[in-house]
């Protein structure tokens, strides 16, 4: 019973995930409380449900990324930012179960590699189909739609950058080197778009 | 200009993190920032058209309606209001914008959606019934076929006689103009031969002239 409400609400929550997810006024919305201002306990209350939706926890990667990394815990920087789900100084805690979408497509990767320099015809084709959606379809996809979050966790990063342990200092080194990637990525993506124009409504460019 | 869309709508959301994390100590350029941000949008949207459909302008711009709506009650969140009753009303009002927005979009996909199923299932439909004509035909093909081979085979046959028939022509013609060709050379070289001849005799009675006179003054005498 408990594992069928699970599912359930695993569903039910991605569903509302992707819904949320195409409506792009949302990620701006959601964004407000985290101006400097003291929200009255209801409307607290009703955009912590809204993020509980949007941010799509289905794991809880904080205490793996704890014994991973071997993070001391922090703080939230104010009570606006615990409440949108942004509990920790540190960029990895913040980005949630997006670090799980990014291995993922790292994986995604390397499979994708290894199957290109196959000898078999058959796995060097799939390869070769998995190259072409994973640019296109996985990577831009994610980034675009984690935009908001990305940035948002990679300045609290920023933001409150210390070199205390290794671990601390490698996720600021990581948290830099996002942020840098995070500010070229919409000048990549729009010299990519400005050479590719004409071919964007081909098929075989899709 | 187009592609201006999709580059500002991730440098909007870069400018809303710098300036939400970076601004926290005044709220009044947070506020300026969020509203110039919006503003650009409407102008990126009335001028540069970045969408195809005129609804989806419409949504767009209602989204932007609710973002400044959304905005303009944390402005009252702010110690610009500090009568905590108004603040706890106002905060159910940004409850009820937010909610009219997220049912008006729900309300757009799911339309979205059944109108999406409703074409699927009038395809399906028709290559149904596009599967069944199909099949009718194939049947009546079948009846037809070995009248239809048959006139086939034979059509080919007489295509092949004729095909035939031609090739035959042209290649008595061509014995023939190579039979002419072969005629007119051996004239020509019959032809050079006595020019040949001619030449030399001409040439030898030449060559005799100065024994031929002298022949002359022997039997005539010196003049």
């Amino acid at each position: 019973m408990i594992l069928l409400n699970a599912v359930v609400t695993i569903l039910v929550s991605a569903s509302l995930n992707e819904l949320l997810g195409m409506v792009n006024a949302y990620q701006l919305i959601l964004m407000m409380p985290l101006l400097m201002v003291t929200l009255p306990p209801n409307a607290g209350m009703y955009f912590a449900q809204l993020m509980t939706i949007a941010a799509f926890e289905v794991f809880d990667t904080k205490p793996f990324l704890d014994r991973l990394l071997r993070l001391e815990p922090t703080d939230p920087v104010n009570s606006n930012y615990e409440a949108v789900g942004l509990e920790s100084l540190y960029f990895l805690h913040n980005m949630g179960t997006l670090v799980l979408a990014f291995v993922f497509f790292m994986l995604e990767a390397a499979v994708s590699l290894l199957c290109r320099s196959s000898s078999h015809r058959k796995i060097k084709e799939f390869g070769d189909k998995l190259h072409k959606q994973l640019f296109w379809g996985s990577f831009i996809t994610l980034v675009t739609e984690a935009y908001s979050m990305l940035t948002i966790s990679c300045m609290i990063n920023l933001r409150f950058l210390s070199w205390g342990s290794f671990s601390i200092g490698m996720m600021s080194v990581f948290a830099i080197l996002t942020t840098l990637f995070l500010i070229a990525f919409p000048a990549y993506l729009g010299w990519l778009l400005k050479t590719n124009f004409q071919n964007l409504e081909l098929k075989s460019f899709k | 200009m187009v592609l201006l869309q999709p580059i500002w709508f991730l440098v909007r959301r870069l400018l809303l993190a710098v300036m939400v994390v970076f601004l926290d100590n005044t709220v009044i350029w947070q506020v300026a920032l969020m509203t110039m941000t919006v503003v650009t949008q409407v102008i990126i949207l009335g001028r540069v058209e970045p969408f195809a459909l005129p609804s989806r302008v419409r949504y767009e711009l209602f989204s932007e309606c609710v973002v400044m709506l959304v905005m303009y009650h944390m402005i009252c969140f702010t110690p610009f209001v500090s009568d905590l009753e108004v603040r706890f009303r106002l905060g159910y009002s940004v409850c009820t914008v937010v909610s009219v927005h997220l049912s008006y979009s729900l309300g757009i996909l799911l339309k979205t959606t059944l109108k999406d199923l409703w074409r699927m299932y009038r395809i399906h439909n028709a290559s149904k019934e596009h599967d069944k004509q199909r099949t009718e035909l194939q049947k009546r093909l079948v009846k037809r076929a070995p009248s239809i081979r048959q006139k086939r085979l034979e059509k080919r046959k007489r295509l092949d006689e004729e095909r035939e028939k031609r090739e035959n022509e042209l290649l008595e013609e061509h014995k023939k103009k190579v039979l002419e060709e072969q005629k007119e050379a051996e004239d020509k070289a019959k032809y050079l031969k006595a020019k040949a001849d001619l030449e030399k005799v001409r040439r030898e009675f030449e060559a005799s002239r100065p024994e031929r006179d002298r022949m002359a003054d022997y039997v005539l005498g010196p003049e």
